[in-house]
């Protein structure tokens, strides 16, 4: 449990940086910041949440019941 | 080391660490990319505690409900509905465009991951005998002090690699998927129910009077009419005996004020060192993570303390905490400018150590275990965390409260004195706290010489 919400120190940090242009900021637009892979972006995210699906359907179906012992 | 992981509960505390770590990781990466998120979303100081606070409401909020569904549907099921959740909201995260659908995705965030504590600590509870609980726990718990301290180490470069924060959140939301197939592999809610454990395992586990003894079906504690209703391990409890318990109360109060001075400490933490220590700031934010790095050794040892040396006692670990808090922070309120800083370091390594050796901190899945039943333990943990995650929530506004304006700039003493308070309290409400080993109050048995009292659980641990 802990401490439950973020590392703490960054968030300090965070609000004490200077407002300038990072290299890793990126454009506010989506779109914009991926550019020319967005369909890549877009085909990434497909893909995990139908694995994520995947394995919450799979272990939905199993039933757990008294097992025979070794 | 092979045979250690040839054993079930091993694998399964294995999978419940990876789950619980990938979890802390996920949470504390939002953090550490804020100061490029704050640029490329144009946000200020107001926004950017919007952002923060909603995802802390939407865990805070889902605490008493996590509890319930964890012993409802089973943990395993709840644990892959949490990190296959929080995964999909990871990145949707990347494709915000503005600070409000930022908050509103961190609300949702927040939600999925309040459901995992629950589910990891009863798996913990049930999977081990009371003699390895506390080991076994602290194990799962040194996952989120090693995750804050490896974030900014995975987060930052992918950020910058890459040319955007968007792609770090892209692939975090990937980290969630191998846990996924191990929980599917490795995970069964109970011991008993697993088919690949062995008889002398489960011996190991549940002894082998407790195995002969109960072979019931009835997996709520809550529902169950008698004993033998029941599976090996647990005890009746009955919904009353959970909400309305006196221990449960008071890890309440204890959870909301130790996570109150914990919180609010490690967060203001810079902003004390840079505004009243007059710290570079680099070496202002390395003072959090000496905290967490205290908070990792504090973690193990307690468990190790509590397992061996005091034989399966809980609450004296916590006793000894809440007075090391008292002392760790009483001490650093009277630091100023110009204090040595190995002396800074030693300290707050010493209140991050003191401050894992608390309710919030470790033993507490273990404990309830104890002082209910390992089937229990969902229910009652919502109800303990929803104490502490109430304190976080007013440990931000009460401590910029109290700071203090001088000449020579913000002075934090006030806001010190508080949380070392906060320890004084929690020490009176973990104080109260019944030990089930001696059957009463660990002070109480103490003052009386070594005498133990006459504690009982409602329902004894053995069929009639």
């Amino acid at each position: 449990m802990a401490t439950a919400v973020a590392h703490a120190s960054s968030v300090i940090m965070a609000l004490a940086a200077p407002v300038a242009r990072m290299r890793g900021a990126g454009p506010q637009d989506p779109v914009q910041d991926f550019g020319s892979l967005w369909g890549f972006a877009v085909a990434l995210n497909v893909i995990n949440t139908l694995i994520v699906l995947y394995f919450l359907v799979k272990m939905w179906r199993q039933k757990e019941g008294p097992a025979p012992l070794k | 080391m092979t045979g250690v992981f040839s054993q079930r509960r091993y694998q399964m505390l294995a999978t419940a660490w990876a789950a619980w770590f990938v979890n802390y990781l996920d949470r504390t990466k939002t953090a550490a990319l804020l100061p490029l998120i704050i640029v490329s979303l144009n946000m200020n100081t107001h926004q950017t505690g919007q952002v923060l606070f909603w995802f802390f409401l939407g865990y805070a909020c889902v605490q008493p409900f996590a509890g319930f569904f964890t012993d409802l549907i089973g943990p395993k099921k709840m644990l892959a509905v949490t990190i296959g959740a929080f995964s999909v909201f990871t990145w949707t995260m990347a494709f915000v465009g503005d600070w409000q659908q930022l908050a509103l995705r961190n609300l949702l965030f927040g939600i999925a991951q309040g459901f995992e504590v629950t589910a990891g600590s009863r798996l913990s509870a049930t999977w081990f005998p009371v003699s390895m609980r506390g080991r076994a726990f602290a194990i799962h718990q040194t996952a989120y002090a090693i995750g804050p301290i490896l974030v900014p180490f995975i987060a930052v470069p992918i950020a910058q690699w890459t040319g955007s924060w968007r792609w770090s959140f892209m692939v975090m939301s990937f980290f969630g998927l191998p846990v996924l197939w191990a929980i599917d592999k490795f995970i069964t809610d109970r011991p008993e129910r697993d088919p690949r454990i062995t008889r002398q395992e489960l011996n190991y586990i549940f002894g082998e009077e407790e195995l002969q003894a109960k072979h019931g079906n009835v997996l709520d504690p809550a529902r169950a009419h008698r004993p033998d209703e029941l599976p090996p391990g647990e005890r009746l409890t009955p919904y009353h005996e959970i909400f309305l318990n006196r221990n449960v109360a008071l890890m309440f109060v204890a959870g909301f004020f130790t996570l109150l001075a914990n919180w609010g400490l490690t967060t203001w933490l810079p902003t004390y060192g840079v505004q009243q220590l007059k710290l570079p700031l680099l070496i202002a934010g390395t003072l959090s993570s000496v905290a967490y790095l205290g908070t990792l050794c504090g973690v193990i040892l307690g468990g190790l303390l509590s397992d061996l040396t005091l034989k399966t006692k809980r609450t004296p670990v916590w006793l000894i905490g809440n007075l090391l808090v008292v002392v760790a922070i009483g001490y650093a309120s009277t630091f100023r400018q110009g204090v040595p800083l190995a002396l800074a370091y030693a300290t707050f390594f010493a209140a991050g150590f003191a401050t894992s050796w608390t309710t919030t901190g470790t033993l507490f899945a273990p404990y309830l275990s104890e002082i209910l039943t390992p089937g229990a333990v969902g229910r009652s943990l919502g109800v303990v965390v929803l104490g502490s995650m109430l304190g976080s929530a007013v440990a931000q506004p009460l401590v910029a409260s109290m700071v203090v304006q001088t000449p020579n700039g913000p002075d934090f003493h006030r806001a010190f004195l508080m949380f070392a308070a906060c320890g004084v309290v929690g020490f009176c409400c973990c104080a109260a706290l019944l030990e089930p080993c001696v059957r009463r109050t660990y002070l109480g048995y103490l003052l009386s010489g070594g005498r133990e009292g006459t504690w009982q659980p409602p329902s004894p641990m053995q069929a009639a």
